[in-house]
């Protein structure tokens, strides 16, 4: 037993997984956590049955990841019996798809059209002619007929691209805020809450992203790009109740971020130092 | 209502007599294993389900106790109108083989 609340044998469990539905019940209301220890138990046990150790890892990945959602409708169920089943402004999966998709796809197609791009196919051109090859002389940074704002969200993607993390941070904070305030059926209240706990998020990270901008201390290989690309692997890979284009999609974007870390850190490190500097 | 949501209530209707816990309900849904609680306690929440523990002794069972879930009358009827809902608004365009499209 792992609590007198486990109602049941745990013994097939192993010690990691005890300790994990121990932590996960404490995110959940006091009155719930014996019964969903007991569902937890009882699922594992007989996935360790089944025999395949990484089914119940992704089991406890997938546990987790819905406990925002479970504490929810437990709370509310203690507080007042609701009599919807809609859903509160919580992440749902389709709704990581978008966020992920839009921050790599907007971090990639940036590197390529600001950085891979001209570095490929103008620097050298201008360097034989000995034109100044500053990228922010050239398309579509320093274009001037296109937009300012589309101007300015490439030249940042490109940054965030090259490990200015918290700007992809921010970017990603602000797309899943903005998700979620679309949620219909949400009270006012909790639509401001979600604002001012984005906006918080959010201008902090922002306020990093312009430190490290100016100051290029912080930059860091690409740690966040590859972290979401690590997301969209398992979106892409996962039983979530995507469609299959949109796994296909997910797993080109990672691929896609991944080749753009890797090569900023080994043979495009030349043209990571030319856009920075 | 969400796609899992609509999966769930699905995989009820298929047999609706049966009794199902969990695990082999999200098998049955086709969702991640570990992703069906919070769907199946707002249903219960909304009094679409019922649950219950079996009463069996888990040392001879060699296995915890399971809970249980079955739909409620309410709840079949609501599982009906929102797969009818769903098929209506999207079962035609996208999806001719009557499943669910996303």
């Amino acid at each position: 037993m792992v609590t007198a609340g486990l109602a049941g044998r745990t013994g097939d469990l192993t010690g990691i997984e005890r300790v994990l539905m121990a932590a996960f019940g404490t995110a959940l209301p006091a009155h719930f956590r014996a019964r969903q220890r007991a569902e937890w138990a009882a699922d594992l046990a007989d996935l360790a049955r089944e025999g395949r150790p990484t089914d119940r890892w992704r089991y406890l990945l997938a546990a987790a990841w819905t406990l925002p959602s479970l504490r929810a409708v437990a709370r509310r169920a203690q507080v007042d019996g609701p009599r919807s089943v809609s859903s509160p402004a919580l992440p749902t999966t389709r709704m990581l798809a978008w966020v992920v998709a839009i921050s790599l796809g907007w971090t990639v197609l940036s590197w390529l059209l600001v950085m891979a791009g001209p570095y490929t196919f103008e620097v050298p051109a201008r360097q034989a002619a000995g034109i100044d090859s500053d990228p922010k002389t050239m398309w579509p940074g320093g274009d001037p007929s296109l937009p300012l704002p589309l101007r300015v969200a490439l030249v940042l993607g490109a940054y965030a691209a090259i490990g200015l993390d918290p700007l992809l941070v921010a970017v990603v904070c602000v797309v899943t805020v903005g998700f979620l305030l679309r949620s219909r059926g949400q009270a006012w209240r909790d639509r401001l809450r979600t604002l001012a706990r984005g906006a918080f998020l959010g201008l902090m990270m922002l306020a990093l992203a312009a430190v490290d901008l100016f100051a290029l201390t912080m930059f860091t290989g690409g740690v966040a790009l590859s972290v979401t690309g690590i997301v969209a692997t398992g979106l892409a890979m996962s039983r979530f109740g995507l469609p299959r284009r949109w796994r296909v999609a997910l797993g080109l974007l990672a691929v896609a971020g991944f080749a753009v870390v890797i090569i900023d850190n080994t043979f495009g490190w030349a043209m990571v130092v030319w856009f920075r500097d | 209502m969400t796609t899992p949501r609509l999966l769930v209530l699905r995989a009820f209707l298929d047999d609706p007599t049966r009794e199902r816990y969990g695990l082999d309900l999200a098998n049955a849904a086709g969702l991640e294993p570990g992703t069906i609680y919070p769907i199946l306690v707002a249903f219960e929440n909304a009094g679409w389900l019922r649950s219950w523990q079996e009463q069996v002794d888990p040392h001879l069972e060699g296995r915890p106790r399971r809970r249980y879930y079955a739909l409620t009358a309410e709840g079949a009827s609501a599982a009906h109108d929102a797969l009818a809902d769903n098929a209506r608004r999207r079962g035609r365009r996208a999806n001719p083989t009557g499943t669910l499209a996303w």
